[in-house]
């Protein structure tokens, strides 16, 4: 009796220092008890770490012996020497097939032992980390943890079983800000395996046909993942890409066990078509309509999306179920053995802060089989992991950032921001060269247009005036609105655009000093038939004070257009009628009052005859 | 000063994004401007071009870009903002799924 194995050229014992009880037991798979290792060179030296993997010889399955070390040698092991380049799969170093007087007691053996006449032994690199449902839950989000009892000994807490303070604290780190560091490191993972899975399968042509958390390790320093288990891959062609299931028909009544698989692989990972025939009456899991028991890579994508829905939904799953927690397996086989839950698995029960589009991997993957769901032109399937990996890196660049100032989108925005900005502040600084140049710039087109003036170019001379007058610097604006006048009454008399036009100038010019004067001009210097129009422009100006021509402007408009004031009007015409200067205004006052009703107004309000006041008419008609 | 400038760009990446981006396309269109000037001025076809399109402080040619670019620029500064604070949330969607399931968890949990 020994505690060494000896092997090829290392020996090695169990890692007795490993393990929540420090016997170095790891895990105990559906054909294996996996131990951690200590190897060391047969003739000493230093001690690395290794997986030692102990498998039955032989297995009773549906009452035939198996040849398990045989079937091992012949598949399992070529599988993983010819995947050997691959650093994200597991390695084997040694294969031991006669354990020699190596004995371990085993509580999780039928006799009670491991030995040489019933196991033979896989060794396996180690790798330092957790295995996919490890990370998730206890180093993640904290659902598990492992409290020592003394003695080397240990016990396994279920989030369940935590204090109400300790779930308290749990739930509070389910939080938004812990969610998304969540989901980007998942969709790093999915992206990872589909990477490893491409290699396995689209250059290997093998496929793994037992994805699940558990066989899926992350490695401690740099969280990548490398795959494990090789133990259901099949081999498949460039030409027939499809393995058919061995399995027997099974009674799905009976509880799954060692001897009487439901599928190949685990249950709740494997896809529909991996699940053996229905025996004995009972009826097959899924009612859907597709060829049971074709594998093919659309079976290891169904397996993905089925481990990654899990971690996605672990919080919940472990939170509400006692069953899940202790025992997954067990929780798959009561509950999910059913189309309506099994297949088009979604993230509706999770949190709302997972993004859309990881929740429409999760449905592609997992999508209820149909007829043509192998064929590669159907788009609601992947069929090729270049596929999934496109959607992956798409749902990357869409997520939210952790660290908001990276989001994408927000760069983007503040980066428009900043080139807006930028380009208004160069049209802001060429503004301001026009601003600066507007006064000369308005002289040369001043100088340009009354060189060869004419009538028809009258809007683009007031445009410029106006122009002129607005950017004139202040000790030239008077200098500026005698020249733009100046201009206008030379020649003809002026019009009642040219008269609105220096109004205009004047409300602009607004020197209450010149303005009497100026408005004076404009009456002196306006056309006799328009002296209606160009009095109504005046009268804008408001209450111009010692201005004969806003007297003159204003009374004509009350009477030719407000018909108001007539006496005022008269009283006016009576005050400059000897004015020499605005003889035509007042002639054209005089015109406007000389009618009928404007007479008896006039007699009426001032006491006098009509006659007088004909007789005043005619005194002016007369002088003229 | 300029390892200042750099700390404090390190620490409010917002300013960072808006200040690479403003100066970045301020060399741009200043440059581009200038010499787009020079070429007419040199070609005398921006004498042409000032009186055809009427070019002045006040012209839409100048206006528009401007007060659209500054009004653009606050606009994306408030998206931005939005942006940054906006919590991401997938829409809630009952599928056949979220009923079974759902059930699922209840029956566990009584359990």
């Amino acid at each position: 009796m020994s505690n060494e194995l000896y092997g090829n050229s290392y020996k090695y014992v169990v890692d007795t220092s490993y393990g929540v009880n420090q016997d170095g037991f790891i895990a105990i798979g559906t054909e294996s008890i996996v131990y951690k290792g200590l190897k060391t060179k047969q003739d000493g030296g230093l001690q690395f770490s290794c997986v030692l993997k102990f498998k039955p010889k032989a297995l009773l399955v549906d009452g035939e012996v198996i040849d398990r070390l045989r079937i091992f040698k012949e598949e399992e092991w070529k599988i993983f020497e010819e995947l050997r380049e691959c650093r994200s799969i597991v390695r084997i170093d040694d294969v031991i097939e006669n354990l020699g007087d190596f004995s371990l007691a085993c509580s999780r053996t039928d006799n009670g032992v491991i030995n040489c006449s019933t196991f033979f032994c896989v060794v396996e690199e180690f790798i330092d980390g957790w295995n996919l449902d490890e990370f998730c839950r206890e180093e993640y989000w904290k659902l598990r943890r492992i409290e020592p009892l003394g003695n080397g000994l240990s016990k396994v807490i279920n989030f369940n079983d935590y204090s109400p303070e300790e779930q308290k604290a749990v739930r509070q780190s389910y939080n938004y800000n812990n969610i998304l560091k969540y989901q980007n490191q998942i969709l790093l993972f999915m992206q990872n395996l589909s990477d490893i899975l491409q290699f396995v399968t689209e250059q290997k042509n093998i496929l793994h046909l037992d994805i699940k958390p558990d066989n899926i390790m992350v490695t401690r320093y740099g969280k990548e993942l490398v795959l494990i288990d090789f133990g259901r891959s099949r081999k498949v062609t460039k030409t027939n890409r499809f393995v058919k299931l061995g399995l027997p028909p099974v009674d799905y009544r009976q509880p799954e066990s060692l001897e009487k698989f439901y599928q190949h692989g685990t249950i709740g990972y494997s896809a529909p078509e991996c699940y053996a025939e229905a025996a004995d009456g009972s009826s097959f899991p899924f009612n859907s309509d597709f060829e049971r028991g074709r594998m093919s890579i659309e079976s290891d994508i169904f397996s993905l999306g089925a481990t990654f829905w899990e971690c996605l939904n672990i919080f919940e799953l472990v939170a509400m179920s006692n069953l899940f927690s202790e025992d997954t397996h067990d929780f798959y086989q009561e509950y999910f053995l059913t189309d309506s839950v099994y297949t088009k698995r979604d993230l509706s029960c999770t949190s709302l802060y997972y993004h859309k589009k990881l929740d429409m991997i999760i449905r592609k993957c997992t999508r209820k089989r149909s007829k043509s769901y192998e064929y590669t032109g159907n788009g609601d399937f992947y069929h090729s992991y270049a596929e999934l990996k496109k959607d992956i890196e798409n749902a990357k660049d869409s997520v939210p950032t952790i660290i908001k100032e990276e989001n994408v989108k927000v760069k983007k925005a503040f980066n428009v921001s900043g080139a807006m900005l930028s380009f208004s502040l160069v049209f802001l600084v060429i503004y301001g060269i026009y601003q600066l140049s507007a006064f000369n710039i308005a002289q040369d087109k001043w100088d340009n247009i009354t060189a060869n003036y004419n009538d028809t170019q009258f809007y683009r001379l007031e445009e410029i005036a106006s122009d002129l007058i607005v950017t004139a610097p202040i000790n030239q604006v008077n200098a500026t609105y005698d020249k733009i006048a100046s201009f206008t009454y030379t020649g003809n008399d002026i019009s009642e655009y040219e008269g609105k036009l220096l109004v205009n100038l004047l409300q602009k010019v607004n020197n209450s000093s010149e303005l009497p004067r100026r408005v004076d001009e404009i009456m002196k210097n306006a056309n006799t038939r328009r002296f209606k129009e160009i009095s109504t422009e005046i009268i804008e100006l408001n209450s111009v004070d010692n201005s004969i021509g806003y007297d003159l402007a204003q009374a004509i408009y009350d009477v030719e257009v407000a018909k108001t004031n007539i006496p005022q009007a008269y009283d006016t015409l009576q005050k400059y009628q000897n004015n020499k200067d605005f003889s035509n205004a007042i002639i054209k006052l005089k015109n406007v009052l000389d009618n009928d009703e404007c007479i008896k107004t006039i007699s009426d309000q001032r006491s006098i005859t009509r006659q007088e006041v004909q007789d005043f008419f005619l005194r002016i008609s007369r002088e003229e | 000063m300029l390892r200042r400038i750099n700390r404090l760009l390190d620490k409010v990446p917002i300013l960072k994004y808006v200040l690479t981006a403003f100066v970045k396309w301020l060399i741009i269109a200043a440059g581009t401007f200038f010499t787009l000037y020079i070429v007419l001025t040199l070609t005398k076809v921006y004498g042409k071009l000032q009186s055809m399109l009427d070019l002045k402080y006040n012209s839409p040619f100048i206006l528009v870009p401007l007060y659209s670019s500054a009004a653009l620029a606050v606009l994306c500064f408030v998206i931005g903002f939005l942006l940054y604070f906006h919590k991401y949330k997938r829409s809630k969607i009952k599928t056949r799924f979220n009923k079974d399931f759902t059930s699922i968890l209840e029956n566990a949990q009584k359990k």
